[in-house]
């Protein structure tokens, strides 16, 4: 992990924000690192948006400490802090020309006119607008805006870029070819990114790290292949990619997993998580980890009847009514030559991957 | 969702009624234009083209009056507009710009109230106010009765430009290094300035053609044209009022015209483009 030897950037310490009677974040603790591209990912409303500008210093906190490598920053204003912003909507300054825009900061700050000229002509090559210097802001398309706030807020160096769902605006093809242009400024410039987004696609292709919150509260934090594959909670698992969801009970425990039934008297082995306390929960299966057999492969772990195929293109969703009575959703990939030879209704057995079956508390 | 039966146009009259009333709108004014041009001393009879109304309005026997009367105004006029646009301009950031507060409903009642009371309730009372603080009327009671009742309309269009510009553009300006003082003169006023510029306009406007109050709270001999018009009227209208109103006109026409461009020219400054 690379990111985790490097200094701590960000260090948010049991922060909590109340509007009101409304509980907005609830004692957050997270430490984001230098030069990471560290993701808040979660519904509207989980508080994501309210922990960025907290950091930004647009809003105060209720509790708790904010430290930017190694200083409190609690108290300072959002003018004083070494942090920028690039926000959702467009918020280019609509009398001013792009040049202007970004120089912005650089100007507040007093830097001198030549670095000013040299380092705004720099960002705006960054974001391949060098030739739109002139131009007034309002005279540019959407994802060029966005570009120019880009260049706007990274132009006065700062410690720490805050991205407030800074594509959702944008249209799909769009936001796809900027996710690679953010990921490689991030990488090219070395500074530390912290990224709001609902989209799980978006955080899970872009971010070093991700902190998955809900209810003002973060629930997971890790890099992406950790948090998909190894969800510490149903909120998570649920949130993230698709998965099934059987109901089942812990019969049996071992060292490192357990036996779990699933209504009427079908086992599976399944992972438990260091928090797992309760015997009723559900058992967690993404539909990936799901092979279609013969009903009486003895690999198989459950049997059921095909219901429904979705050609997804380059996958098919097969959907299997299992014998207690649950549907489960098996992904299978449409590979060249090799075609699914079952039809609806068939019975079919199901082969979980060894390890992929993980048993939450509901 | 205007089927063709529904639509207005096709009433029956409608087209007699939207001529007469443009009619009793317009015609009169239309009339004392043009016999301001009239060569006759009739007000009712046509006798030629001619500027010798106006002439006589610059340079007659009565033009030392109306001359003095017109820097009144002017004066006046500017005086308060400014007055007004810069206090209505930090009522509108009070109200738009400070979230939530106790009394912040009462508080746009009682700025946009003036504009409800009928004018002469205020200039009673006004005259009553000036008189109980021993305050001599004269030039200074109509200037400061001028500020007063020009705030709530310089307020209205500085209010309304102002709630159209989202609080994005100064976040985004203190995050860039911004001090509150510079995110208000360097990008908040900037995106008010159209909205501002109409208010002082508006306000300017307002305050030149002030009759009631001001004839309410003048001291004796001093007069602003709207009084000193008045004043001559009674003894008998002469086409020399009426070039002095025809120019009256040209000058608020001039005005509003102004205000409409500028803040339609700020409206579509502010608009994202696609």
């Amino acid at each position: 992990m690379h990111s985790v030897s490097n200094p701590i950037a960000i260090d948010l310490a049991n922060i909590s924000k109340q509007y009101g009677d409304v509980t907005a974040l609830n004692d957050v603790s997270a430490s984001i690192y230098d030069s990471e591209f560290f993701t808040l990912l979660g519904p509207s409303g989980c508080g994501k948006t309210t922990l960025l500008r907290i950091i930004a210093g647009f809003e105060t906190v209720s509790a708790g400490n904010i430290q930017l490598y190694g200083q409190e920053i609690r108290d300072l204003p959002a003018n004083k802090r070494p942090v920028n912003t690039v926000f959702q909507q467009y918020s280019l300054f609509p009398h001013m020309t792009v040049a202007e825009n970004v120089s912005f900061g650089l100007q507040m700050q007093g830097r001198d006119r030549a670095f000013i000229k040299d380092r705004t002509a720099q960002m705006l090559e960054l974001v391949q607008l060098g030739s739109y210097a002139d131009r007034k802001s309002t005279q540019l398309s959407g994802g060029q805006q966005q570009r120019v706030a880009l260049a706007r807020a990274l132009a006065p160096e700062p410690k720490v870029l805050l991205l407030d769902e800074p594509l959702s605006a944008l249209d799909l093809k769009l936001r796809q070819s900027m996710r690679m242009e953010l990921k490689q400024i991030q990488k090219h410039t070395g500074i530390t990114f912290v990224f709001v987004t609902h989209d799980q696609e978006e955080a899970l292709t872009m971010s070093d790290r991700i902190a998955v919150m809900s209810n003002g509260q973060i629930q997971q934090t890790g890099d992406a292949h950790s948090i998909y594959t190894d969800p510490c909670n149903l909120f998570v698992a649920d949130f993230i990619g698709e998965i099934n969801k059987l109901d089942a009970t812990i019969i049996e425990r071992f060292d490192n997993g357990g036996l779990c039934q699933l209504g009427d008297g079908v086992t599976v082995e399944c992972s438990l998580s260091e928090s797992t306390q309760q015997s009723e929960g559900q058992l967690c299966i993404r539909p990936e980890c799901l092979t279609i057999t013969s009903v009486d492969d003895k690999r198989s772990s459950l049997q059921g009847e095909i219901d429904q195929f979705v050609f997804l293109g380059t996958d098919t969703q097969v959907s299997v009514k299992i014998s207690t009575g649950a549907s489960v959703l098996v992904r299978v990939q449409n590979t060249s030559g090799s075609q699914l030879d079952a039809k609806t209704g068939d019975q079919v057995g199901l082969i979980i991957d060894p390890g992929s079956a993980r048993f939450l508390d509901s | 969702m205007a089927v063709a039966s529904e639509n207005v146009k096709r009433y029956p009259g409608f087209f007699f009624v939207a001529v007469f009333c443009l009619l009793v709108l317009y015609l009169p004014l239309l009339i004392v234009m043009a016999y301001s041009f009239n060569d006759s001393a009739s007000i009712t009879r046509w006798g030629g083209f001619s500027l010798r109304w106006y002439e006589e309005v610059f340079t007659g026997v009565e033009s030392a009056k109306y001359k003095t009367a017109a820097w009144n105004s002017i004066t006046i006029a500017v005086m308060a507009s400014i007055t007004a646009t810069v206090i209505a301009t930090s009522a509108a950031l009070g109200m738009i710009r400070s979230g939530s507060w106790r009394g912040k409903a009462t508080s746009f009642a009682l700025i946009n109230l003036p504009l409800m009371v009928p004018e002469i309730v205020t200039a009673v009372a006004t005259l009553i106010f000036f008189s109980a603080i021993g305050f001599k009327a004269g030039y200074l009671t109509i200037l400061v009765a001028h500020c007063v009742f020009c705030i709530p309309f310089a307020y209205l269009p500085i209010a309304a430009r102002l709630q159209g510009v989202e609080t994005i553009y100064e976040q985004a300006a203190m995050d860039l290094y911004a001090t509150r003082t510079q995110a208000f003169l360097k990008v908040l006023l900037p995106l008010l300035l159209p909205g501002i510029f109409s208010g002082f306009l508006l306000a300017f406007i307002i305050s030149l053609d002030d009759f009631i109050i001001t004839n309410f709270v003048k001291g004796a001999g001093v007069e602003t044209l709207p009084t000193a018009i008045f004043g001559a009227v009674k003894q008998g209208i002469k086409p020399n009022i009426m070039a002095i109103s025809t120019l009256m006109l040209m000058v608020s026409i001039l005005f509003v015209s102004v205000s409409y461009f500028v803040s339609r020219l700020g409206e579509s400054s502010a608009k994202v483009a696609d």
